[in-house]
């Protein structure tokens, strides 16, 4: 809503300056975005008023105007003809600069000096309407000499409310003056109606036949208008206020609602078939082109201001092209109405017409001001129209207005606030407003606990405020933020401590940040065509995702299935930036559809893991090498016991986005709960990745159930462990953890570690097969080992893995 | 006897001089002092000599006896520490060179602010509570007092999964959540952190963003007390000095609502750039609870009050970093990340 500095002040004085207004309205509720300057234009340029007319001595077109400048007459060279002695113009002097930037100089025109120009409203830059012919003419009251500017206020400031939805009642000059006047005191002048009506009694009729979508309707008939553009300060006021003049018909209905909040619609009465006006809903196929040209598909949702015959309009929206006011029309039959708010916004949302009307609408009208601005808007026209006002006014009014009625306790600014406010004070501040003390006196308190009650009547202008804690709002805020104290809450202490699962979760990601891992945040959303791309199968349970109906583009058309998508898109935006070890991780939550029609999407915290480059920069050391498989799995055996999880298992797994013999799934008490290994070499092309990268996936929130924090004490060893080393051959097929399952489980007791610390495979060992070094720690908790008794059971591990295995143990 | 004892010394003090390794010393000492050595003879022959010089040689060649010892041992010493010296040197390195790289990981910058408002509220004794990212409509906006066709439902356009199901707007449904599965309980004291959604798109909003909302709700609970919150949270945020202004607003779910601004950390309130001169900066979102959005979690709006907040963590995030545009939080570009 643009609040025009000087069209405000015509309905309430104003001591302070705009920025001192902007900031009480800001500090009370209205906040002003921005104050604006409406048109600004070059000081020097001036009124001058025509003093001679005479033709250009050589070209016809062409003619030379004397104009006064107040301290200088001037001769100008105009190509203008709609001037006349004693008219005022707006001067541009050599030096001046026009808003498009030109700088004025003094110009011979076909052999006759030119000392400025007279303007029009294009050169200024004003849109005003577009029969405005020549130069423009200044119709207010102003003296040759005078600044431009100051006359037609082309520099005032302009206040730019950003309005919370509730302040409806400041969609209008008078409720923003009203605001005013409640802040820092005075009246608002709210201008005086003098209609004259003419002997003929209005003629059309109106029927409202959806009563539930049209609270109130009024309309009133004007004849033998003359259409024309607004007087110049009209359309000033209404391009400070943001809109654009039409003609004087639309003008007054656009110039009352920035008045008063009331939209308005003047149809063509001489295009209204059977001079009827029907409220209704719309019939299914029905078509409207409305005024934007526009052939708009109307279906019953949709109320219509209809004629006989056809629809003429979409009520509160936008009227029809078939009833539109022409610079022809003589008879004009003007609307004033209220409609319902949900029903407007549903239309205007449905054509995608918000409008300044729709706007209002949606907002809900103020039905007890309907008369007012009919009758204002009608006096207007017939100002700047003529015309004659039919005698009477129809007004159908199936759904009045109930006022409010609010008891209110004092003692609630209290209970609210934390600071009393008098009732005195109460009464004066909510009266100020416009509320009504129904009872004079506040009635007796029950036993004293509350104070007494006084019932207020809440003003139609004012929908937004229906309960007394509304009333605790207007209070605070008219008293101002800044009195209520500063306090902390009081009562029993309570415990803020992260719950278990925060607990894990942040261990977890200590972890993985001390491993050197990068913490990214990617969206929730993602483009499906990554299915393929990580080449799901037509049946991946990934590829069951939840849709979007409304996304912006299609990578928000689904809710990730999988973190690895986003993941990969990340390593390539950074390897496109030259980074080529990136070390990263993400934490977000995954969703399928609901098991249930009705429920929520499933969600489900998941862990994405990726690495690719070196272990770490270039250093004069040369210590860092390409990470591999193991590094990758190293980091989440490490993610793993930080977190007290020992039940968990890898094994080799086929995975579409996974080098095919490379990949693994992680098992955590026989649930499969993750997945690691190389991104799949035909993805590595696919997304131009020139160095392998290693990834992961882990479900989280299964895992919060497994882990431990803190393991209880184990007793230091009083006993000297015994070191024992054996090499086996075994063969190539035999996975290395299988080996390390049989040795813990058939070692006996007295192992307390294994360590494999070599595996080879070349010319010392057969072809196929494969040696895998153990460093063994034996231990007994209640004697010194000794060797012969840590032989038996090298001897005996031996026969069992030969014979589970076919292993052979290695001699040197 | 004399002149032989001047000449041993003479000699022994030149060899000790000249000697540079333990090894060479050991030499000079088996050769002055040895069975055979020197001076031992010279000690042996002292029977031969006359009575009455005896006393006087003999004095003689205790003092020069000691004096070689001494000799030795300080050259021993000296020897020592050259040679510790020359490990020393040997074994010198370059301790300017750069040390081992170690990969450092890091939390992304949103997450860093996160937790600290998190550690900030937990601290004063609110519980982190979560909802779902994907919410009925009924807790994002119906609970919160936003019926269907509100006008307030344009101040968040939102993505929609089904007609009441929808990507959250705001983590204000958590509100009615924690109410609804408190029964009633006293106090409530949550904040809850999350991602929300809007469909939006520009320099200074993101389709996804995250938010931390608050609330409290107890039998004397009042807007004094969320502006003491709140200031308190301000000061731990963004320091001791920053001040708070509360702003008349309007959110469906609080009334009173406020809007909070602080004192600018640019320019410490004088006006700058970042807080368009005036010297506040708009960081949450603030009011009383609703009485409708209380009686419809299950608490009785007579008996109790309540205080709610929101902040959005990216602008924060933004405010504290001097980070322009919300989307390179999501870019997710190594050199944005590696600085925080």
């Amino acid at each position: 809503m643009k609040v025009p500095y000087q069209w405000l002040k015509e309905y309430i004085s104003i001591s302070q300056t705009p920025e001192e207004l902007a900031d009480c309205l800001t500090m009370s509720g209205v906040e002003v975005g921005a104050i604006a300057c409406f048109a600004p234009v070059d000081e020097t340029i001036l009124v001058g008023q025509v003093k001679e007319l005479s033709p250009h001595p050589t070209a016809e077109n062409l003619q030379l105007v004397q104009v006064d400048c107040g301290f200088q007459r001037k001769q100008v060279v105009c190509g203008a003809w709609n001037i006349r002695e004693g008219d005022h113009v707006a001067v541009a002097l050599p030096g001046s600069r026009l808003p498009g930037g030109q700088i004025m100089e003094e110009i011979t025109i076909k052999g006759v000096i030119s000392q400025g120009m007279i303007l029009s409203a294009a050169e200024l830059e004003l849109d005003l309407a577009q029969d405005n012919p020549g130069v423009l003419i200044i119709q207010d009251k102003c003296q040759a000499g005078d600044r431009l500017s100051d006359i037609l206020f082309l520099d005032q400031p302009v206040l730019e409310l950003e309005l919370t939805p509730n302040r409806a009642d400041c969609l209008g000059l008078f409720g923003v003056a009203r605001e005013v006047a409640a802040i820092k005191g005075g009246n608002i002048m709210r201008p005086a109606l003098n209609l004259m009506e003419g002997g003929t009694a209005i003629a059309a009729s109106i029927e409202i036949e959806e009563p539930s979508l049209c609270h109130r309707y009024t309309a009133r008939e004007i004849k033998n208008v003359q259409v024309g553009p607004s007087p110049l300060n009209v359309q000033l006021k209404l391009l400070a206020a943001g809109i654009r003049p039409i003609n004087n018909i639309v003008d007054a209905t656009n110039y009352v609602m920035w008045e008063t909040g009331q939209p308005m619609h003047a149809f063509d009465m001489e295009k209204i078939k059977g001079g009827v006006v029907k409220v209704r809903r719309a019939q299914e196929g029905e078509r409207l082109t409305t005024l934007d040209g526009i052939e708009r598909q109307l279906d019953p949702e949709v109320l219509v201001i209809a004629d006989s015959s056809e629809s003429i309009g979409l009520a509160g929206v936008m009227g029809g092209e078939n009833t539109e006011i022409t610079a022809d029309t003589k008879h004009i039959l003007l609307e004033a109405a209220s409609f319902d708010p949900v029903n407007v916004r549903k239309t205007a949302r449905k054509f995608n017409l918000p409008s300044d009307a729709s706007q209002r609408f949606e907002k809900g009208i103020d039905r007890e001001g309907i008369i007012y601005a009919q009758d204002r808007a009608v006096q207007l026209m017939q100002l700047t129209a003529g015309g004659n006002v039919s005698r009477g006014m129809i007004d159908l009014y199936p759904d009045p207005w109930v006022p409010v009625e609010i008891g209110f306790h004092a003692g609630e600014v209290e209970k609210q606030l934390g600071y009393a406010v008098s009732e005195g004070e109460i009464k004066r501040i909510l009266e100020k407003l416009g509320l009504r003390v129904l009872n004079g006196q506040a009635e007796p308190g029950i036993e004293g606990q509350t104070r007494g009650k006084i019932n207020f009547q809440v003003p139609s202008f004012r929908q937004d405020i229906t309960l007394e804690v509304d009333l605790v709002e207007e209070i605070a805020r008219l008293k101002g933020y800044d009195t209520i104290p500063t306090t902390l809450p009081q009562g029993v202490i309570t415990v803020g401590r992260p719950s278990w699962q925060k607990r894990v979760l942040s261990r977890m990601t200590e972890t993985l940040v001390s491993c050197g891992l990068q913490e990214i945040i990617t969206f929730s959303f993602m483009n499906p065509r990554m299915f393929d791309a990580i080449h799901l199968e037509a049946g991946d349970y990934r590829r069951n995702a939840v849709s979007l109906k409304n996304p912006l583009t299609e990578d928000q058309e689904v809710m990730r299935t999988t973190l690895l998508p986003n993941m990969l898109k990340t390593l390539q935006y950074n390897f496109n930036r030259q980074a080529h070890n990136q070390f990263l991780f993400e934490q977000g939550a995954v969703f399928f559809p609901a098991p249930a029609k009705g429920d929520l999407p499933r969600e489900i915290e998941m862990l994405s893991v990726a690495v690719t480059g070196n272990t770490g920069p270039d250093h004069w050391q040369k210590n860092a090498r390409p990470v591999d498989f193991y590094y990758l799995k190293g980091i989440l055996e490490m993610f793993l016991r930080r977190i007290g999880i020992t039940v968990c298992s890898w094994e080799p797994a086929q995975v579409p986005f996974l080098h095919p013999t490379r990949g693994a799934r992680l098992l955590v008490a026989g649930e499969e709960l993750g997945l690691l290994g190389a991104l799949h070499p035909r993805l590595q092309d696919s997304f131009e990745f020139r160095q392998e990268v290693y990834v992961a996936e882990v479900f989280l929130e299964p895992l919060y159930g497994h882990a431990a924090l803190s393991l209880p004490f184990k007793a230091l060893p009083r006993y000297p462990a015994v070191l024992r080393d054996a090499a086996y051959i075994v063969p190539g097929s035999v996975c290395s953890e299988e080996i390390i399952t049989t040795i813990e489980e058939q070692a006996g007791e007295w192992l307390e570690k294994t360590v494999l610390f070599d595996v080879y495979q070349g010319q010392q060992i057969p072809e196929g097969q494969i040696s895998l070094a153990f460093a063994y720690t034996f231990r007994h908790p209640e004697k010194t080992l000794q060797d012969h008794e840590v032989d038996q059971v090298m001897a005996d591990l031996e026969a069992v893995l030969q014979r589970k295995h076919g292993a052979v143990l290695r001699r040197q | 006897m004399l002149d032989e004892i001047a000449r041993v010394q003479e000699d022994l003090e030149a060899e000790i001089a000249g000697a540079h390794t333990q090894e060479s010393l050991e030499q000079i000492r088996i050769k002055f002092l040895g069975k055979k050595g020197r001076l031992t003879t010279l000690m042996r022959s002292l029977g031969g000599v006359p009575a009455e010089e005896r006393p006087q040689v003999g004095q003689k060649l205790n003092k020069l006896k000691k004096r070689a010892e001494q000799l030795l041992a300080e050259k021993q010493e000296a020897i020592k520490s050259s040679a510790i010296a020359a490990r020393w040197d040997a074994e010198r390195i370059d301790v300017t060179l750069p040390g081992f790289p170690f990969a450092m990981g890091r939390r992304h910058p949103l997450q860093v602010v996160l937790l600290e408002i998190e550690e900030i509220f937990s601290s004063m004794g609110f519980k982190i509570a979560e909802g779902p990212d994907i919410e009925y409509d009924y807790y994002n906006f119906e609970a919160l007092n936003i019926p269907r066709e509100h006008p307030a439902r344009d101040m968040q356009d939102s993505y929609y999964i089904s007609s009441d199901i929808l990507l959250r707007t705001h983590t204000s449904p958590v509100q009615i959540r924690t109410m609804e599965a408190m029964q009633g309980e006293l106090p409530v004291r949550i904040i809850a952190p999350g991602k929300v959604y809007r469909r939006d798109d520009d320099v200074t909003h993101s389709p996804m963003f995250h938010q931390v909302e608050g609330l409290a709700v107890d039998k004397h609970i009042s807007m004094a007390d969320l502006k003491g919150t709140l200031l308190l949270f301000v000061r731990e945020m963004f320091g001791g000095d920053r001040e708070i202004r509360l702003r008349p607003s309007f959110f469906p779910f609080t009334e009173p609502s406020a809007e909070v601004d602080i004192s600018c950390i640019i320019c410490d309130g004088r006006g700058c750039r970042v807080c368009s001169e005036t010297g506040w900066l708009e960081i949450l979102g603030s009011g009383m609870v609703h009485p409708r959005v209380l009686e419809m979690s299950g608490y009785d709006p007579k008996e109790v009050t309540g205080y709610a907040f929101g902040m959005g963590v990216e602008r924060i995030a933004m405010l504290k970093y001097g980070i322009d545009d919300i989307r390179l939080f999501y870019h997710n570009d190594l050199r944005m990340l590696e600085q925080y």
